[in-house]
């Protein structure tokens, strides 16, 4: 059940439920702005997931890779009239590079000095970002992001639900290379690293060399989330880099259980319905997420995913002993 | 004599103001059973650790089939033939006994590891019969962290065996085993050789004299006695180190 931990198949009947549940959300939920952004903070949460669940590696830092995607998205966009695809496939290859290279500092430290490296460089990028106004627009952030075609040459992406379909289709695409690499060889090698890093090293992997490259994929999804941010939001706000952001996709990715790539989008979905419904009631509505989180890492230590897994494990048994 | 395999020269290892091995020189033939004994705390696993590459010495150097890997880190040595098993077993606990196999063997099989676009596709053939050869055939399925001591034991050697190495670095392989394991063990254990070379740490003395063709006696951190079994077990300084008397 916990594809991250086993390997699982590819693909799955949770790649199908994942298929199934894009194609309605913009019916079953009141706006198609509520899916989108949904869509956009699943993908986000899959890199966090992606890390923590399959290699182990805890990461604050992926808040930067999604603010690098976005902010790069925006500039290519908005100043040099780039059209979609080329900006968006441009964005997610920068925060790529850019994890690799903070990647190949991160991995020469373990456990809560990694942690702290990647705080360190989450904390950098929003400073970076004010240092260089003249391109990201400082605290103003980048305004007035076109809705340019996804190819030059084609008509633009007109209204949101042209927005949707795009955002739906690239994270169903990130989530099926997540899914791969899960259910490959690649994804043994990490899942060999995450229990026992030591043997994984004596049996002949370079394990640093694993790591980097799990942390430049990370970041790759993580910047095409941003880039979809931009895309969808038509702006790009200051806090995409923010501190607060690297935060927020780690607590989605908690509340999901990051034991299955289907596990993020849960946590994704979950964050943002609940945030979408509990600001209204209250403004202080955060305080009641952290209630939520505290409740589910002592309750249910494998998050929504595990909860349900093992209900499901449950009910099946039951008709067994029925039958 | 045989081709020197592998060799340390003046080897040393300072943590701090400790000296945990000093001017340590050894020579492992080519497809000998060579084992290292000495008292608890004489540098044994330090010496494996400089060794197979998990601990940089501060003196001296390691030299491999006339190569010096001194400075090579322990994944790389791999790859060059060099494998070994821990002291303390060191299995992946929530996966499955052939999957400890099979990853042992992905980890030599060229650019297999960073396949990501497909399935495994294992040597299944190869995988039955390292599991067959440590005796855990019936029980490939099972989580590996849910085996009994002696059975983690096996898969330990399995799995360092699995790289197909020319030397094989065991560390106490026996410690703690039943006798009939102990029995099983000490066969699969003098099976690997000639073929391989073997370096044994053990503490087992009747297996140790039995087996071994060479033997090196560590006090200290330092060599102090080094022949075959016959001349060790009558040196009179290792006696006093090491062996009591009685045993």
């Amino acid at each position: 059940m916990s594809a991250f931990r086993e390997g699982g198949r590819f693909p799955d009947w949770s790649s199908a439920g994942v298929a199934v549940a894009l194609l309605t959300l913009p019916f079953v939920l009141p706006t198609v702005t509520l899916a989108s952004e949904l869509v956009v903070f699943a993908i986000a949460a899959l890199s966090c997931a992606f890390l923590l669940g399959m290699v182990g590696l805890l990461s604050f830092g992926q808040g930067l890779f999604f603010g690098i995607g976005a902010y790069v998205a925006g500039i290519l966009l908005e100043q040099h009239h780039w059209a979609t695809l080329p900006a968006v496939l441009l964005a997610a290859v920068a925060a790529c590079l850019t994890a690799g290279l903070l990647g190949l500092l991160a991995v020469r430290q373990r456990g809560v000095y990694f942690v702290m490296l990647t705080l360190a460089f989450a904390q950098m990028g929003y400073f970076a970002m004010l240092a260089l106004k003249q391109h990201t627009g400082g605290e103003n952030g980048i305004t007035g992001v076109p809705r340019a075609p996804l190819l030059s040459g084609l008509g633009p992406l007109a209204g949101p639900e042209a927005v949707y379909g795009l955002l739906a289709v690239v994270a169903f695409l990130a989530f099926l290379l997540v899914q791969r690499i899960s259910a490959s060889p690649f994804g043994s090698v990490l899942r060999s690293i995450r229990e026992n890093e030591g043997r994984a090293e004596a049996l002949g992997y370079d394990v640093r060399a694993y790591k980097v490259a799990a942390f430049a994929l990370a970041g790759l999804v993580a910047g095409l989330a941003g880039a979809m941010h931009t895309i969808f939001l038509g702006f790009v706000p200051p806090n995409v880099i923010e501190l607060e952001m690297s935060e927020r996709l780690i607590i989605m990715s908690i509340i999901g259980g990051a034991g299955a790539p289907a596990a993020a989008f849960l946590g994704a979905g979950f964050y943002v319905l609940m945030a979408d419904w509990l600001s209204t009631l209250w403004p202080r509505w955060l305080m009641l997420i952290g209630f939520m989180l505290a409740g589910i890492v002592l309750l249910m230590r494998d998050g929504l995913w595990g909860g349900a897994a093992a209900l499901s494990r449950r009910l099946r048994m039951g008709r067994q002993t029925r039958g | 004599m045989a081709e020197i395999l592998l060799a340390a020269q003046g080897v040393g290892v300072r943590f701090g103001d400790f000296r945990a091995l000093s001017e340590v020189t050894l020579e492992v033939a080519s497809g000998s059973m060579h084992s290292v004994i000495g008292p608890n705390g004489a540098g044994k696993t330090t010496l494996f650790n400089v060794l197979t590459g998990r601990l940089a010495p501060s003196e001296g150097r390691v030299v491999l089939g006339g190569r010096d890997v001194t400075r090579l880190p322990a994944h790389r040595r791999v790859h060059l033939g060099m494998a070994r098993s821990f002291q303390v077993t060191n299995i992946f606990p929530e996966l499955t006994v052939a999957e400890n196999i099979r990853l042992a063997v992905q980890a030599v099989s060229g650019r297999e590891p960073w396949v990501f676009w497909r399935e495994a596709s294992p040597n299944e053939a190869r995988i039955r019969a390292l599991l067959d050869e440590v005796g855990l055939a019936e029980r490939s399925a099972w989580r590996a962290g849910d085996l009994s001591h002696g059975g983690q034991r096996a898969l330990e050697i399995g799995m360092a065996i699995a790289a197909d190495p020319r030397i094989i670095f065991l560390d106490e392989p026996l410690a703690g085993m039943g006798i009939d394991d102990v029995h099983r063990t000490k066969e699969l254990i003098r099976g690997l050789a000639p073929a391989r070379t073997v370096v044994l740490i053990e503490h087992n003395m009747r297996v140790v004299l039995d087996i071994s063709e060479r033997i090196t006696v560590l006090a200290q951190g330092r060599p102090i006695a080094d022949g075959p079994p016959a001349v060790i077990r009558s040196d009179a300084a290792v006696r006093d180190a090491y062996l009591g008397s009685g045993t």
